[in-house]
């Protein structure tokens, strides 16, 4: 993934969009699995796998999410 | 019947604020040229051209519509994602998308102007304009509704507060901001909610055991398709080809500035190329989601699971809409509820900030600098396109209320759409591939196709036309309301180039001189060899047309 946009006319270079896109993944990640650790889910909700979904959904995401981050922080140097 | 969402739900949702505001406000110091607010800066590696092509169209209303429609439809509904976008896609970046970036325009009426002339341009500035707003305010409408009825929120308070931040993003930051927040809408919707659609297909022990519960009827694409009453959507193999596969998806894919515009925004005619094609696996990717959690409403629908509320639009008729949300509280904990929300209100508002993006665009370039101030200069523009932001999105709030109060406008709103795009796509054909096409053919052409769309439209909607108007149109006495557009889109098209073509046979046309660059034959095509036959958009087009081609016969 190369970068989202070339300089500005005053030479500036905004960060990449996967920079932004990392850090809300990451964030949503990390909220996500604390949420499956300590809230009680209610009892409408039907369970479908053995470990809360919240807790490996969370964790996939807040794990992209980082790789996103380094990808957007790399590519804006090149 | 709401869905309860808790504190850890508001906290993500809040934070979906806090970073479209932040984005746009951290961009608006990139947005200070006409290039920059209008056109992203024209800047844009075909990764996020392409992503944003697609978001573009991948609102929460689509997404909301389509898996209520697949518990109605079936399988059928994956022609809307398939043969209904991916060849549309292809053809523009292969073959469309030369005439439009070479010639640097900042819009699609703007090529008309090149093309043709003025009259055509304005013509379809104006149509496009009056859409775009209209389809931005009932987005704002239903998007009110829906978290009104399932989430308890007051009305007033969803419309303002959404409104309110998308005119904040889109005036700091312009298409950079929309674009930027519609690759954020695109991972959340895939964060979101593709997990619903995989714990419910699992539920259900697994893709195979979801499949052969579902009745014959819905699970496949063209087997039912030979006879309108083998299907539920009562369609012919004919009708989804010509009104699906080429006009209307050619129509919206090839010329709705809303999408096309993005595409504009790429740094060089390679990425500009690659920009629809690279959508494409991702919208071949989509029915995973769309149709996968409707066919799993449709199970727990008939098992008695997932009890469907009535319509509030249309008493007494059940509100397929709703399943997606239903879904979510079924299989949602805490936190994933505030995802799936947040996924919901990020497509809403996305969906929104493109039509305003494209809207301020079409005013500023094609109606504002062309009938009120010629020599505008390229800050003035600017500004222009910043206070059309905040207009644009104050009639949209008034479209939704307008709408709230007399809700079978939207039944004539939503019609719109393919009354402009079709026949719209015949004089962008013409233009493109004819050199014989003259401007008062597009012209009259493009009149005659809008009328004859609308008179279809109303013939039926007024019951004016009986079975035997629906046989000769449609190919069948009873078609269901999809099967009607569709046709109705063919028709539109076919009178748009018929009359186009005769008109241009007695007109004078254009000299090659000022062809050039505008029309086949008198535009040099691009030269691919430079690059390796991995980077070379024919063979990425080439490599989604396998996919594509290997999906229907799968679930031929």
């Amino acid at each position: 993934m190369s970068e989202v946009h070339g300089p500005s006319e005053d030479g500036q270079t905004p960060l990449p969009i996967w920079f932004f896109v990392g850090l809300i993944l990451a964030a949503y990640g990390a909220i996500l699995v604390a949420a499956a650790w300590l809230v009680e889910p209610p009892a409408r909700v039907v369970a479908v796998t053995a470990t809360p979904p919240g807790l490996w959904w969370g964790g996939g995401m807040a794990v992209l999410g980082v790789v996103f981050v380094w990808l957007g922080l790399r590519g804006r140097g090149k | 019947m709401t869905i309860e969402i808790q504190a850890v739900d508001w906290l993500i949702i809040a934070l979906y604020f806090a970073a479209i505001l932040g984005i746009g406000l951290y961009l608006r110091r990139f947005a200070r040229t006409g290039d920059d607010f209008f056109l992203a800066g024209r800047r844009n590696s075909s990764w996020v051209a392409g992503l944003a092509f697609l978001s573009a169209n991948l609102g929460a209303l689509e997404i909301l519509g389509w898996t209520g429609g697949t518990m109605k439809y079936g399988m059928f509904v994956s022609h809307f994602y398939w043969v209904g976008a991916i060849p549309a896609m292809l053809f523009l970046g292969l073959y469309m998308m030369p005439f439009y970036y070479s010639s640097r325009i900042h819009s699609v009426p703007g090529y008309l102007r090149l093309r043709f002339d003025e009259r055509t341009r304005v013509l379809n500035a104006v149509s496009f304009a009056v859409m775009t707003l209209l389809m931005s305010g009932i987005n704002l409408y239903l998007m009110a509704l829906v978290f009104k009825v399932l989430l308890g929120w007051d009305w007033h308070v969803s419309m303002w507060v959404s409104a309110g931040a998308i005119a904040v993003y889109i005036t700091l930051g312009g298409l950079m901001s929309a674009i930027f927040t519609e690759i954020v809408q695109f991972f959340l919707i895939w964060a979101g909610l593709f997990l619903v659609a995989a714990l419910g297909i699992a539920d259900l022990g697994g893709p195979a055991a979801l499949l052969e519960g579902l009745p014959e009827r819905m699970t496949h694409l063209w087997a039912t398709a030979g006879s309108a009453g083998d299907n539920e959507m009562g369609i012919t193999w004919m009708g989804i080809a010509l009104g699906l596969g080429f006009v209307l998806s050619f129509g919206y894919w090839t010329t709705d500035f809303l999408v096309v515009q993005r595409a504009f925004s790429s740094r060089d005619l390679r990425s500009a190329r690659l920009t629809p094609i690279t959508a494409s696996f991702f919208k071949m990717a989509l029915p995973v989601v769309v149709v996968g959690a409707g066919l799993v409403a449709y199970r727990l629908h008939a098992q008695g699971l997932l009890p469907i509320p009535d319509d509030p639009t249309r008493p007494g008729q059940p509100w397929n809409d709703a399943a997606l949300p239903l879904l979510i509280a079924r299989y949602y904990p805490p936190g994933l509820v505030g995802l799936g929300v947040t996924a919901l209100l990020a497509g809403f508002m996305a969906g929104q900030a493109g039509n305003v993006s494209a809207f301020n665009t079409v005013w500023t370039y094609d109606l504002y600098r062309v009938l009120i101030r010629r020599d505008a200069s390229d800050a003035h523009l600017v500004w222009v396109g910043r206070v059309t932001t905040v207009v644009g999105i104050l009639l949209s709030v008034a479209t939704a209320y307008v709408a709230m109060r007399f809700n079978t406008i939207m039944d004539y709103i939503q019609a719109i759409f393919s009354w402009v795009n079709a026949p719209l796509f015949a004089t962008m054909l013409l233009g493109m591939f004819w050199r014989g096409a003259t401007s008062a053919g597009a012209f009259f052409g493009l009149i005659a196709g809008m009328l004859a769309s609308f008179s279809i439209f109303l013939g039926f909607k007024l019951d004016v036309f009986g079975p035997g108007a629906a046989r000769v149109l449609c190919f069948s006495e009873a078609p269901s309301d999809m099967a009607r557009n569709l046709w109705q889109a063919w028709w539109a098209w076919v009178v748009c180039a018929g009359v186009t073509v005769a008109v241009s046979l007695v007109t004078p046309r254009k000299s090659d001189e000022d062809l050039r660059g505008l029309v086949k034959g008198l535009t040099p095509s691009p030269d691919d060899t430079r690059v390796s036959w991995a980077r070379r958009p024919v063979t990425w087009a080439l490599a989604s047309l396998a996919v594509l081609i290997a999906l229907n016969a799968w679930f031929w």
